[in-house]
């Protein structure tokens, strides 16, 4: 495509310059036609050839005055004297001039041709005095023999100029043919150019329908596969709940000998186990239920006024009863301000329990966590869960909401979890139209925040504040 | 000097009175020269006044009617004015019948052109070139002239070919 690109640049600015040349040697062209058009300056040959006759014609007339009965008078010698006079004025101007500065020794005679007027002026005027025209046919007669050079020369000197004219006329037309022919040549290469950008372009548009409509029929058929996944999730979570609630309820009342002892002690130990796995498998399945509904966007929430005090203080409260929040200092942030928000309690619930059970999971236990609540000057309810523990990367901060994963594997098997957490997290704040923003630093701890619009302020609280 | 100057004008304004009245009512008369005649106009013309040729002196040609414009030519590197008579008077004032004119220079040069120039392009028949009359030394008397800034059509040989100068005669065929 490159090659196609400066290809065409460079035909396209070939046939700018030949175009501009073309231009311009036509131009060249006419005016130099124009100019020999117009060349009426007074043919060099002619003029002189007129002179030359002219001047035959005065010693004709000033021979023939002095002849009795001839019936030339005064005034006809003075009139071919003048018109003689009128050929040197010629002689200085124009075409005339050119060709005796192109040859000094012509100009030479010209200026004595001038000087030889000038002298007989006073003669012709007084020619019926005797001996007058002798003088003057005397000082005329080695004119004749340089006029007639005057005349030879001037034919040659015409000859040349007219050669060089229709010389450089032609180098014209032929310097404008040649543009022409490259400009001809610039096009067809520019059109067949084009010609093969044009197929090559529409082999590339086949080709990237043909793309596009395997990306379609990939893309339904990964549809069809993500719905189908969560369907099978959400019917196989549920079908494992029913069961389960079976195993953890009988195991419950073996470890707890609801109904007398059992005897050996590794069998009450074992039925403890069965229970603990029990409920870890519960939640796992519970957690998959809610992804797969989140994933299918087929969660509804039960959005009502929600206490955010009362409701973070309960849920809070709970995790303190879990034995991952055994010997931890857990506090809420005394000087916050909680509104009450328009939202899924049991959402907000399932999302602070996550956070919390996260902080505790990935902290030292004699490390405080702390819940905190604040409004931004924009009217966002953030919900802060703040620990000290391990952290994360700025790149395991953005991988943490995928489904499944754990910013640390050692510690997935150290701490026990799905990997769904903060994922159930990030889609139900989305379900909110809200943010999970998550502040870590590896080996300072973590600030994990549910932000929800403000818009999900409620009114009543908005007054109260104010 | 003077007497000689107010014979002129008289014989000019005679003319002018004739011209205008022969035009006006149709009859055919010209003056005589009272100078040296400077134009001859021969050929198909019905108004002549010697020997079935129409002639003129300066004073005659003046009393035509003269007109004037300033123009580029190939023989002046400058503009120049030109003033003269226009030929279309001049061929009113012989009745010319003929469609081309043919200018005989005193050296026998001579040009044809088609009688539809002289109103076409308002040629004229020069006596002066810059308020001065033209010299025989300097292509006068009489020159043909074409107003060649007028027209670019006029910038070319063929019409720079029919501006003839020191005009003697002209023929009109």
């Amino acid at each position: 495509m490159n090659v196609f690109r400066a290809l065409k640049i460079a035909l396209g600015i070939s046939i700018i310059v030949f175009t501009v040349l073309g231009i311009s040697a036509s131009f060249a062209v006419l005016d130099r036609q124009k100019a020999l058009e117009e060349a009426a300056r007074y043919n060099t040959v002619w003029a002189v050839s007129q002179a030359t006759g002219e001047f035959f014609r005065f010693e004709g007339r000033v021979a023939a005055y002095g002849v009795p009965g001839s019936g030339i008078d005064q005034d006809e010698v003075q009139l071919r004297f003048d018109i003689l006079f009128n050929r040197l004025d010629i002689f200085r101007r124009g075409d005339v001039k050119e060709f005796t500065d192109a040859k000094p020794e012509q100009g030479e005679t010209v200026e004595a041709f001038g000087r030889l007027l000038t002298q007989i002026d006073p003669l012709v005027r007084a020619i019926d005095r005797p001996g007058t025209i002798a003088r003057i046919l005397q000082l005329c007669q080695p004119f004749e023999g340089k006029l007639a050079q005057l005349a030879a020369n001037a034919n040659a000197y015409g000859g040349d100029q007219t050669s060089a004219d229709q010389h450089r006329l032609l180098q014209l037309h032929w310097i404008f043919s040649a543009i022409a022919a490259a400009l001809v040549v610039c096009g067809l290469a520019f059109i067949i150019l084009l010609f093969f950008q044009n197929r090559l372009l529409t082999t590339a548009y086949e080709s990237l329908s043909a793309l596009a409509d395997d990306l379609r029929r990939a893309k339904n058929a990964a549809d069809e596969a993500s719905e189908s996944k969560s369907r099978f999730l959400a019917t196989m979570s549920h079908e494992l709940r029913t069961p389960l609630n079976a195993v953890i309820g009988f195991s419950e009342i073996i470890s707890e000998e609801t109904f007398g002892p059992v005897g050996k002690t590794a069998y009450r130990d074992y039925a403890s186990d069965i229970l603990h796995s029990g409920h870890h498998m519960l939640e796992l399945v519970n957690d998959i239920l809610t992804m797969a509904k989140l994933d299918a966007g087929r969660y509804e929430l039960e959005m009502v006024p929600v206490d955010l005090r009362d409701t973070i203080g309960r849920t809070v409260d709970m995790f303190r009863g879990t034995k991952h929040a055994e010997g931890r200092s857990i506090t809420i942030a005394s000087d916050a301000p909680w509104p009450r928000i328009e939202a899924d309690e049991r959402a907000v619930r399932q999302m602070v329990l996550n956070l919390l059970s996260n902080a505790a999971k990935f902290s030292e236990p004699d490390t405080p966590i702390e819940v905190q609540c604040r409004t931004s000057p924009e009217g966002e309810i953030s919900v802060t869960v703040v620990d000290q523990g391990i952290g994360m990367t700025p790149e395991e901060a953005t991988e943490v909401v995928r489904p499944f994963y754990q910013a640390d594997s050692r510690l997935a098997r150290r701490y026990e979890g799905s990997g769904l957490g903060l994922s159930i997290v990030s889609g139900l704040m989305d379900c909110h139209h809200g943010r999970l923003i998550i502040d870590s630093e590896p080996g300072v701890g973590s600030r994990i925040s549910l932000v929800f619009p403000a818009t999900a302020a409620c009114a009543p609280n908005l007054a109260a504040v104010a | 000097m003077m007497l000689r100057s107010a014979l002129r004008f008289l014989a000019a304004a005679s003319f002018g009175v004739v011209v205008v009245g022969a035009n006006v009512a149709g009859a055919a008369s010209l003056p005589q020269p009272t100078d040296k005649p400077i134009l001859t106009v021969t050929g198909k013309i019905k108004i002549t006044n010697k020997d079935g040729t129409a002639q003129f002196d300066r004073a005659m040609l003046e009393a035509l009617g003269q007109t004037s414009f300033s123009t580029g030519t190939p023989w002046y590197k400058e503009p120049v004015k030109f003033e003269g008579v226009p030929l279309a008077k001049l061929m009113d004032a012989v009745g010319a019948t003929g469609d081309r004119i043919v200018s005989i220079a005193l050296n026998d040069y001579s040009a044809e052109m088609p009688m539809e120039d002289v109103r076409k392009f308002g040629v004229i028949l020069a006596l002066k070139r810059d308020g001065e009359y033209m010299t025989v030394r300097d292509k006068g008397p009489l020159f043909i002239v074409y107003p060649f800034d007028s027209d670019p059509e006029l910038k070319v040989q063929k019409y720079y070919s029919r501006s003839v100068w020191q005009v003697a005669r002209i023929e009109v065929k």
